[in-house]
């Protein structure tokens, strides 16, 4: 089944419009949402999720039309918000009960079986009887994929999951995330472009509320094969570069600057060719969406 | 200090910007306001005579509002300290160079300032009522500022000082936020509870001592104060309330110091965290486990089922929750152990009077529902789960009635451990007849529906407001309205939000004839909180919706065919139970707000005052015949009144008048007469008489009258004709002659606002033509009396009288009565399924008709009545009947009251009484009582006094002190000094809460104060002075003098006379001081010493005395001394007694204001001291004796 978006738009009443005519098709697998803080992407999950409504276009997923036939869609739903919290006097197992029954799993042994089985695919079989109050950040956060994994899902929203964990637990989450079937669609939303690097086939790059980019990350990176140079600079000399080029992005190395610039052929002498990463994709369509806001064809 | 003063400017802006402040200041502000302006809240006995702003009342409403602030304070000092490790910037604050006083008393001083703040809107509040454009002048004294401060001086700074650093100590010491809010609630209950542990006589000082706010206290130093002093006097800031002020600030420093000790500015200090994180499982690579398939099948009871679960192990788990419950349930228990204290004395504790008691938790059910609907409502919001929720299939719907029920359910379990209490209080009791039926009936039936329906609209008002600090606050206001509503003139029921007659239970009665109109109205208010419920629906939020647009939109969506008809029903059911119930109370019944009732009065006599004094022909006999018909609370009543021109002049009108709920079938004269007016509402009739009645004439009034209302009333129904227990009296149904005084409006302020002129409440005894009348009745004194009555066939039917014979007719029990003397026109019909004690006293039948089950104290009866018999036959005269009876009613009212030969007497009191005989400190009440009523048969029922100042005395108090004799015969003098000392208090309190003007006895105006308590007092002293026999024997002539006499009747100034003929000339001043005037003493020992030598003990003393009369508002001016006052020496105190064995007990002739005495016994003097026994009515009666 796929996921089809379009032309959604959304203005909530104060004023800031999340979605400026989204169109997306999702095809199943993982597919990766890179976009920068406040780019729409949690309001387009929200969406998608059946928790928001759009004020114009329309969501389908295979059959289903999810603005209208919402309770449809959630039964075959899985949902981790960007940020929640649990009841904190229930245990973990406790937990993957209830929502598991809120789910529609009634049948009292394929509950059980299968709130044993996510707790220990989330390898939190051994404090399934703590009370979650107690869970350290990315336990919380496995214990949220478990809970979206209820009740075998065709359709999984991960809204930001690994902002905030360190790197192992990021590595153990993502790893997660991959085990689910190829045949589910999975919409994982981030700001860290390694997130969709390492896991997604399929990825779109968002931004002040329109999609900029979809494809495959090597598709796009190669795209951009043989226009990138790199550059170390001073700190004086960064204005005069920003001015003159297309810096699309500049990191400290070191403590030095390191530009990275689009370029048609070589801007300079300092500069040397750089084989594009997937950071460079997304920092240059940014880049691209601030310097010329108009509406661009995804 | 700079870095203190400006850190605690910090605390008090940050306070002042916060919206919450003006909310506490607000509500200090309104109760205030509402208190000056509105009959809404009410603190003491304002109105009257005493100034709505007199230093009395401003203090008393000031001091009183510190307690409710106390709970509010919890929140602003509590977290003072908390806030900042909330906030997670006790880090960033501690590593400044912020030091420790600063940031700890700054903080401090900061909430305290803002508490005062909050507090003083109490003075505030009261002030603008006083400038109300509404407020009558006339209610206002002069007033003035110091008024307003001396209360925030005396209580508010001290207060807010106690409960400040109480709140912030807790805070630190726990650093819990739960803590915190809870612990004004708790603290509130825990005040109450305590009071109700140190309200004991004995225990005043204490108490006093002991009351962190100072309202014992003030209580004690204002115990007896009069209308003058209320109106002028500030609190005086001595003795027991200066010590207590001085105990608490020093207590509230000391706590203060403790918990700035304890605090360290460190990011955790003992803090108590949600428990240490979870240790991370081992990392050992797993395999990857498929998650096995499961079929997808919503079963809406399973959902519904777990959701419930959730909910409500989240509420009962809840630790503010627990400790809600439990000390909610403390005060149960305590409440429960005490229940029905009369004199000290317990009554066993029936299942009712559980009941009641558990009933009471009410506030604990308002106080969970206010604060667990909203956190239900707001619960996944809060936890930030509501979109893991809201993305699953479960319905919205469903989630919130999961909610809802989870809520009641805890309430319905936690009634279930309250009955558990209530079992367990009788079972420790030793009092096995638990009634488990009447516990779930009356908690389940009447008290649960209650809860629920508040639940309900307290879910709807939070969904509505879909913010939960509006929907705390309306929720609120809504509790504050269903108070102020009826204040303010809408009393209907039916725009109460859940309020239902609440059934009575009587173990004679069941639950009582209310039932009906209970359930009735709460069904109404069901049916509208599911119409409520379903706007809910409609407005519940799934999802992130922002805006009342997007709810409008989202609620469009719902108006589903399904929902249509569940509202359309809802709404349906609601207007037609309404409809019903108005047809109930405003068509078969009479509903009138108070303001129309006395409208109705002030209209009555309007319109026919002028015929006050018409001449009409008197009532000398009544034959009846009275069908009861318990089982459907109607009645019917024929018969005729026996009528005769006793007046010089002719009658050409007879004026009638009856109750609005009678039907009347005939009511016509022997003689042609012409209905000139007929006013259906206030039922007055004028007949005028084709020929009038000349002086002397006879004339019979025939009448055929019903009491047939069906349905119920705004209040239900008449309590009076009952399933079994019916008593009604024939003022209730029977029609009166002529004008009435008795009805009119008698309080001044209600009359006031009726536009009426002032009126006295009573004929001035002097007032020749009021002697025409007894007290009793206007249109008959003494009349012949014969009665039947039928019922149903289980039942006994009781009127005045002796039985002439009983039979069957048409399946139905009837009994024929005849009085074979006259009797004062005041006589009452009975019925109900009775067993029947007989005994005889002499050739006297004593019957005591009681219900079943209700055997504990008949023989106490008995004996009292045969006792009584004996004294007062021997002292006083002969009985005028053969028989005396006694019958139970239930607990509609809870008096005894003497009909002639007959006297009803509640199932609440006597019936059920415990006395235990072994315990020294119990009374033997319903001995006591039972000999005051069969005292009446002669003081009311053979001396009645005319309709004028001081007849009260003649019953009333003659008839306290013929059962203090006969109460003394049976259980010796020393018991009654326990008696008296409450009778003495019981005066100078009701002295203190009179509202026009105290009288000397003998001008009481219906006064129960004086007429009861000064009474006994009174009369006890007088056959203390006089001896028993010479006082007797005054009485005993007395009677012989006007026992049963024609009109003009007598007066007190009578009694009074012959009194003073039997009293020595040296001891004249007696008559004046008992009954002339207001009298009291100021009797204290100032210094007391003794001395041993050679097993001779000298008592030196220095007494006081000042002997003081009063005005009728209070005024006190001292006059000479020259009175006998006793002097006493005492031993050491045996268990459960003040005072031990008299070593020297004299009368010394008192004539200075200081007395210096040398008294020598034989052993060794405990105590000493004048007027050791209260015999003098004393305003401070504890300072009497001093211990040596």
């Amino acid at each position: 089944m796929e996921l089809s978006i379009k032309k959604l738009t959304k203005t909530y009443p104060n004023g800031v419009r999340a979605l400026q005519g989204v169109d997306l098709t999702i095809p199943p697998g993982m597919f990766g949402l890179l976009g920068p803080n406040g780019a729409g992407k949690s309001s387009l999950m929200r969406t998608i999720a059946t928790l928001q409504d759009p004020d114009a276009g329309s969501i389908r997923f295979g059959d289903i039309d999810v603005l209208t036939q919402k309770a449809e869609l959630r039964k075959l739903l899985g949902y981790l918000p960007q940020e929640f919290g649990l009841y904190p006097n229930l245990s973990a197992e406790a937990v993957l009960e209830h929502f598991a029954v809120l789910k529609g799993i009634t049948v009292r042994r394929e509950r059980h079986a299968q709130v044993a089985a996510l707790l220990e695919q989330t390898n939190l079989a051994a404090v399934r009887k703590k009370a979650v109050g107690g869970f350290s950040g990315g336990m919380k956060q496995r214990l949220g994929i478990a809970i979206a994994l209820l009740g075998r899902p065709r359709l999984v929203i991960v809204d930001e999951p690994t902002a905030g964990l360190d790197p192992t637990e990021r590595h153990r989450f993502l790893n997660l995330l991959g085990e689910i079937g190829d045949d589910v669609v999975v919409i994982l939303s981030t700001h860290i472009v390694e997130d969709v690097a390492e896991l997604c086939p399929n990825f779109a790059i968002i931004a002040g509320g329109r999609v900029l980019y979809t494809g495959a990350p090597e598709a796009v990176t190669a795209t951009l094969r043989g226009k990138l140079w790199r550059r170390v600079s001073t700190r004086a000399e960064l204005p005069d570069l920003q001015r003159r080029l297309k810096v699309i992005s500049t990191r400290l190395i070191t403590g030095r600057p390191v530009v990275h610039v689009h370029h048609e052929g070589s801007p300079g002498p300092d500069f040397e060719p750089v084989e594009p990463s997937l950071e460079d994709v997304y920092f240059h369509h940014v880049a691209q969406a601030q310097a010329e806001p108009a509406a661009r064809p995804a | 200090m700079s870095q203190l003063l400006s850190f605690a400017g910090f605390e008090l802006r940050y306070h002042l910007r916060r919206p919450i402040t003006y909310v506490f200041m607000a509500t200090m502000f309104a109760f205030a306001f509402l208190f000056g302006t509105t009959d809404a809240i009410s603190i003491g006995g304002v109105g009257g005579k005493i100034a709505l702003n007199s230093p009395w009342a401003l203090n008393t409403v000031i001091m009183v509002l510190t307690l409710v602030g106390m709970i509010i304070t919890s929140a602003i000092s509590g977290t003072a300290i908390l806030r900042d490790f909330e906030l997670k910037t006790h880090e960033l604050l501690f590593t400044t160079r912020l030091s420790k006083p600063s940031f700890v008393l700054g903080r401090f001083l900061g909430a305290y300032a803002v508490t005062v703040l909050v507090f003083s809107c109490a003075a505030l509040g009261i002030g603008a009522a006083m400038f109300w454009p509404w407020t009558d002048a006339d209610k206002l004294g002069p007033g003035g500022l110091v008024n307003y401060l001396w209360p925030l001086v005396v209580y508010v700074l001290p207060n807010a000082l106690v409960a400040c650093a109480l709140f912030f100590a807790v805070g630190i010491l726990t650093r819990s936020f739960i803590a915190v809010y809870v612990q004004g609630i708790v603290l509130f209950v825990g005040y109450s509870l305590a009071l109700s542990l140190i309200a004991d006589l004995e225990n005043k000082t204490r108490a006093a001592l002991l009351d962190p706010f100072g309202i014992q206290a003030t209580r004690s130093v204002q115990e007896s104060w009069t209308v003058v002093e209320k109106n002028n006097l500030l609190v005086p800031l001595r003795d027991l309330l200066l010590y207590n002020r001085l105990l608490w600030v020093g207590l509230a420093l000391l706590v203060l110091a403790l918990a700035y000790r304890m605090f360290r500015m460190e990011a955790f200090l003992g803090a108590r965290r949600r428990g240490k994180p979870e240790p991370e499982p081992d990392q050992t690579p797993r395999v990857a486990t498929s998650i096995p398939p499961v079929t997808l099948r919503p079963r809406p009871l399973a959902e519904l089922r777990t959701l419930i679960g959730l909910y409500y192990r989240g509420i009962t788990g809840d630790r503010p929750f627990r400790a809600l419950v439990a000390s909610g349930m403390l005060l149960t228990v305590i409440n429960a152990f005490n229940a029905d204290l009369i004199y000290g004395t317990t009554t066993y504790p029936v299942t009712y009077a559980m009941i009641e008691i558990v009933a009471s938790f009410g506030l604990f059910f308002l106080i969970i529902t206010a604060l667990y609907s909203g956190e239900l409502v707001w619960r996944e919001r809060s936890l930030h789960c509501d979109q893991i929720q809201d993305a699953t299939p479960v319905s919205t719907p469903r989630v919130f009635a999961a909610k809802i029920i989870g809520l009641v359910l805890a309430q319905a379990v936690l009634i279930l451990a309250l009955i558990a209490i209530g079992v367990a209080v009788q079972a420790i009791k030793g009092y096995t007849n638990f009634e488990l039926g009447v516990y779930f009936g009356y908690l389940y039936g009447f008290v649960f529906p209650g809860v629920v329906l508040t639940t309900l609209l307290a879910f709807f008002i939070h969904v509505v407001a879909n913010n939960k600090f509006l929907g705390n606050a309306l929720v609120v206001v809504f509790y504050i309205l269903t108070i102020a509503l009826s204040a303010w003139g809408l009393e209907h029921r039916l725009y109460n939000f859940g309020n239902a007659p609440t059934p009575t239970y009587s173990d004679m009665n069941g639950y009582g004839p209310d039932v009906a109109a209970n359930l009735w109205f709460t069904a109404y208010y069901f049916a509208w909180a599911m119409v409520l419920l379903a706007i809910a629906r409609l407005l519940l939020v799934r999802g992130t919706v922002a805006g009342w647009r997007a709810r409008l939109h989202a609620a469009r969506g719902r108006l589903t065919p399904r929902w249509f008809a569940f509202a359309g029903l809802a709404l349906a059911a609601w207007v037609g139970i309404g409809a019903f119930i108005l047809h109930n109370t405003n068509t078969l019944h009479v509903f009138r707000s108070r303001d129309a009732s006395d409208a109705l009065q002030a209209e009555y006599e309007r319109s026919y005052k002028q015929y006050e004094s018409l001449p009409q022909p008197r009532i000398t006999a009544v034959d009846v015949h009275v069908d009861i018909f318990p089982e459907r609370g109607h009645m019917q009543a024929r018969g005729s009144y026996q009528l005769v021109n006793r007046n010089e002049l002719d009658v050409s009108e007879l004026h009638l008048r009856l109750d609005e709920a009678v039907t009347i079938r005939e009511l016509a004269l022997d003689r042609p007469t012409t209905l000139v007016s007929d006013d259906p509402r206030l039922r007055y009739q004028i007949l005028r008489l084709a020929t009038p009645m000349r002086p002397g004439e006879r004339a019979t009034l025939n009448f055929d009258l019903a009491y047939e209302r069906e349905g119920f009333g705004n209040d239900g129904r008449r309590s009076s004709i009952v399933d079994n227990g019916t008593f009604f009296n024939n003022v209730e149904f029977f029609p009166g002659i002529g004008y009435s005084r008795s009805y009119e409006l008698a309080d001044d302020d209600r009359r006031k606002e009726q536009g009426l002129p002032l009126r006295e409440r009573m004929h001035k005894v002097d007032d020749q033509d009021a002697r025409k009348n007894t007290y009793i009745a206007s249109d008959a004194d003494w009349i012949d009396f014969a009665a039947s009555v039928c019922t149903s066939p289980d039942q006994i039917a009781i009127a005045p009288g002796y039985l002439q014979r009983e039979w069957e007719a048409d399946g139905r029990r009837c009994f024929a009565y005849q009085m074979d003397s006259k009797i004062l026109p005041f006589f009452a019909f009975l019925s109900a399924r009775y067993a029947v004690l007989r005994d005889k006293w002499k050739d006297v039948d004593i019957e005591i008709y009681y219900q079943p089950g209700h055997e504990y104290n008949l023989t106490r009866m008995v004996d009292a009545v045969k006792k009584s018999l004996d004294y007062f036959t021997a002292n006083f005269s002969p009985y005028q009947h053969r028989q005396v009876r006694i019958l139970e009613f239930p607990r509609y009212a809870s008096f005894a009251q003497s009909f002639p030969n007959t006297i009803p007497y509640s199932e609440s009191i006597g019936f059920i009484a415990r006395v235990r005989p072994d315990d020294p400190d119990d009374l033997d009440y319903p001995f006591y009582v039972t000999a005051h009523e069969v005292a009446h048969q002669w003081w009311a029922h053979q001396v009645i006094g005319a309709d004028v100042q001081g007849s009260t005395m003649l019953s009333e108090s003659l008839s306290q002190y013929s059962a203090l004799m006969v109460m003394e015969r049976e259980y010796g003098r020393d018991k009654m000094k326990k008696f008296l000392a409450y009778e003495l208090r019981s005066y100078l309190r009701g002295r203190s809460s009179e509202r026009k003007k105290e009288l000397p006895i003998m001008l009481g105006e219906d006064q129960p104060y004086i007429h009861y308590n000064k009474g006994s007092l009174v009369f006890y002293a007088l056959r203390d002075y006089l001896g028993e026999d010479v006082l007797n024997a005054t009485l005993a002539r007395y009677i012989r003098k006007v026992a049963f006499q024609p009109p003009p009747f007598t007066t007190s100034k009578e009694l009074v006379a012959m009194l003073r003929e039997v009293t020595p000339p040296a001891q004249a001043h007696l008559i004046e001081d008992l009954f002339e005037t207001i009298t009291l003493f100021d009797n204290k020992v100032r210094e007391a010493s003794v001395e041993e030598k050679d097993g001779k003990f000298t008592v030196k003393l220095t007494l006081a005395a000042r002997k003081l009369r009063a005005d009728e508002l209070g005024v006190e001016t001292e006059v000479p001394l020259a009175d006998d006052i006793e002097v006493g020496v005492f031993a050491a105190p045996g268990p459960g007694e003040t005072l031990g064995r008299p070593l020297y007990l004299q009368r010394h002739h008192i004539t200075q204001a200081e007395t210096t005495l040398e008294l020598s016994v034989d052993e060794r003097p405990d105590r000493a001291g004048i007027d050791p026994n209260n015999k003098l009515i004393d305003r401070n009666p504890d300072d009497n004796t001093a211990s040596l």
